[in-house]
């Protein structure tokens, strides 16, 4: 018997290996396809993918370079792209740590690429922004900050990271569907995370939630500071619904939510957090997404892996659906509203006119689970409900 | 067979996998071998069973609670089992003695028996399938490998994989037309509709579509295919004799946004003059004149309906609503929701063996 399964299991090597060679969606006979490159613009030495310790010491772990999430999106749409004609690849260029990018701007310009990927710290993508004007879409993946997208309008740059404003607004319409309508906000002593808790102020007004007060943390042990460095004391003298924690180093947010003096829940940097993406998604076609991708890079899908896996899908949508083949024609294809980008979220996504951010579901996730998308139901706008996230039209100086 | 087993288990895992066409060659030798042997193992008996006796069971695959769940004629419950895992596009062997169940997680085509709900074989290693369809030769079995971009044709009664396809990325809805001549294969992340021609077996057109090609339909007298584009929120139809996009369906409902219109699957009545689309996310069943693919009707059904079908005569629609977990049944005569019944957890594909 198992002599005769080894004979049967031998015949059905030989199956697979001699049978006629299967036929391929790439053996069509078809014109030689069109190439469109894309640049992804990388730093050498870039502190962001840097290993580091927070201010309290603790170790905070290195985050992965996101242009896995460029490689696969290539590979996702090359059938798509074959069908139109099409081929993509993606040049990498990395700076030196210390070299101006001033110089490389006109290099870039006249590449041959039709956009670039811009995985660089924040004064290149403005120095990008401002110096290659619109004549060549550059994708943000990286910052959030709502500055950007008003002090860089009118040039190529598009921001498919969600803007701060997004991710707090997500969060403030969480916590308004609940009726969890005062909020006490804590704070870490950088200015990103006043920047982060002024964003949420802003979220809070705009959904109707009362901020009861905001406190400021620091870190250490001085009895003297201790209603600035003990989450008990601080949280302790008055009633709110939930805490809003601004604590973008994660200096000691991972301990707030049991160092509270009130059982109540935390959004924001630690508990309930809002992001583009998530690797634990379970709808929409997102598990499959992050299954290939786990394939390719052996680790989980982070937000940038998915930006940059965006961007790309975004050109191959110019390509194919507008025809466009120039950067200038890229550019124009994805300043209009109308171009539908998957990004396997549930809703179709698409570059708003007024500040070119990816308009875009935000999931609100724990470490582990997503819990929720936003828009969260209920919340309505003329447009779609994707625009009750983020600055809409008119509510910046753009245009 | 321990060397192929290794194979599979380390997908994704091992820290040093082999370059991706290595691994991919390895696995497709490992599920020919495996395929042969467990088919060979197994006596094909079930073939030899003259057509079976029409049962009148309703099968309800359930993917997020791995149970398959059996409605009779008077639709109600009579019973569940555990399936395998994930279980979702289901179909009936030619003699519809067996009933052929796509399970994702075990990475199976699982075979039951219609009249004992017995498993009778499990056809292995067959990447991560979703939905098939049969070939009207009777035992070519084409499964979209949602993971692979591929499409694997399986003979269902040798077990032998006879070839694979490269499509686009995320394959689900497959279709053979009834002369057999082609069989379509929907690419919902590609937004893809690739056609194979069987006699060549090679893949003669790619047809874009709008976002998020999910599901196809085939209108009685075989001269267009349906195709439902989740994310554009429309159906569009495909001319067989060119092979290129001739028209659309929209969906228009009072007080509901597009992008809340989210259409899946699709049911065309036997005599070809009326369908219905699944609308997902509208919670809503649009009824559509074949002839001038006008909406003639929304029908509320329960929560994100998925999987249709009809009953042969026409005359009952049923409705998996994957977010109520229950099945809506539709007399088709009025178009009213008669009654819906709870089933398991995400119910995905309905089949019924009249």
């Amino acid at each position: 018997m198992i002599k005769h399964g080894e004979r049967l299991a031998a015949f059905g090597l030989w199956v697979a290996l001699f049978a006629p060679a299967p036929a391929r969606a790439d053996s069509m006979p078809a014109p030689i396809p069109t190439t469109l490159h894309v640049l992804y613009l990388a730093r050498a030495g870039d502190q962001a993918y840097g290993p580091g310790l927070t201010d309290s010491g603790l170790a905070r772990p290195a985050l992965p370079e996101p242009s896995p999430g460029a490689d696969l999106a290539i590979r996702d749409t090359r059938a798509t792209a074959l069908a139109a004609g099409l081929a993509l690849a993606l040049d990498k260029r990395i700076l030196g740590e210390d070299e101006p990018i001033a110089p490389a701007i006109p290099t870039i310009a006249t590449s041959g690429a039709v956009a670039v990927i811009a995985d660089v710290p924040m004064r290149d993508l403005e120095a990008l922004g401002k110096g290659l004007g619109s004549a060549l879409a550059i994708f943000n993946i990286r910052h959030a900050e709502d500055r950007l997208r008003r002090d860089l309008c009118g040039t190529g740059v598009f921001h498919v990271i969600p803007s701060a404003t997004m991710q707090t607004d997500a969060l403030a319409q969480f916590v308004a569907a609940k009726t969890w309508r005062r909020v006490l906000i804590l704070r870490g002593p950088l200015p990103e995370d006043l920047a982060f808790a002024g964003a949420f102020i802003a979220s809070a007004h705009k959904f109707g939630l009362r901020v009861i007060d905001t406190r400021q943390f620091v870190y250490g042990n001085d009895p003297r500071k201790r209603e600035q460095n003990d989450i008990g004391l601080m949280s302790g003298w008055d009633d709110y619904d939930v805490v809003f924690l601004s604590d973008t180093a994660g200096d000691l947010g991972r301990y707030v939510p049991f160092e509270l003096a009130r059982p109540r829940p935390v959004i924001g940097t630690e508990g309930l957090s809002a992001s583009a993406w998530d690797p634990s998604a379970e709808r929409y076609g997102a598990p499959q997404v992050n299954h290939r991708f786990a394939r390719l890079a052996h680790r989980g899908m982070t937000v940038g892996d998915w930006a940059a896996w965006v961007a790309v899908r975004a050109v191959v949508e110019a390509a194919v659906r507008k025809g466009a083949r120039t950067p200038g024609a890229v550019e124009q294809a994805l300043a209009r509203d109308d171009l539908p980008i998957d990004v396997s979220k549930g809703t179709q996504s698409s570059f708003r006119a007024w500040d070119h951010q990816l308009r875009q579901a935000i999931m609100l996730h724990t470490s582990d689970a997503v819990i929720a998308y936003a828009p969260i139901e209920g919340f309505l706008h003329q447009r779609t409900p994707l625009d009750t996230l983020g600055a809409d039209q008119g509510e910046n100086n753009c245009r | 067979m321990t060397i192929s087993a290794t194979d599979r288990d380390n997908r994704g895992s091992n820290p040093l996998p082999s370059p991706p066409h290595e691994r991919q060659s390895g696995a497709r030798q490992a599920r020919a071998a495996l395929l042969v042997l467990a088919v060979a193992l197994v006596s094909a008996s079930w073939r030899k069973v003259a057509a079976a006796e029409k049962t009148g069971q309703i099968f309800v695959s359930n993917e997020r609670s791995s149970e398959i769940f059996v409605l009779d004629s008077t639709n109600s419950v009579v019973t569940s089992f555990k399936s395998c895992g994930r279980p979702r596009g289901m179909r009936f062997t030619p003699d519809r003695a067996g009933l052929l169940v796509a399970c994702g997680d075990d990475n199976t085509i699982a075979l039951y028996d219609v009249a004992s709900r017995k498993l009778k074989k499990r056809f292995r290693d067959v990447a991560d399938p979703e939905t098939f369809d049969l070939h009207p030769n009777g035992h070519d079995l084409y499964v979209s490998n949602e993971d692979d971009a591929e499409a694997t044709v399986i003979d269902i009664e040798t077990g032998a994989v006879k070839d694979h396809f490269a499509v686009g990325d995320e394959p689900e809805g497959v279709l053979a037309t009834p002369d057999g001549r082609y069989v379509f294969v929907a690419s919902e992340a590609a937004s893809l509709v690739q056609v194979i021609d069987v006699a060549a077996r090679r893949v003669v057109k790619a047809i874009i579509t709008g976002p998020r090609p999910r599901r196809l339909a085939i209108v009685p007298g075989g001269k267009s295919v349906w195709v439902s584009d989740e994310i554009a929120g429309i159906v569009e139809i495909i001319d067989i004799a060119t092979l290129t996009v001739t028209g659309q369906i929209r969906f228009v409902i009072p007080g509901l946004r597009r992008d809340e219109i989210t259409p899946v699957d699709m049911a065309i009545s036997p005599d070809g003059r009326k369908a219905y689309v699944a609308l997902g996310r509208a919670n809503r069943v649009a009824v559509v004149d074949v002839a001038s693919l006008a909406v003639t009707g929304y029908i509320l059904t329960g929560r994100r309906p998925w999987g249709l079908r009809l009953t042969s005569d026409g005359a009952t629609l049923y409705v998996a609503n994957g977010l109520s977990d229950d099945v809506a049944i539709i007399d088709t005569g009025r178009d009213k929701v008669l009654k819906a019944v709870p089933v398991g957890v995400i119910p995905y594909a309905i089949l019924i063996d009249d």
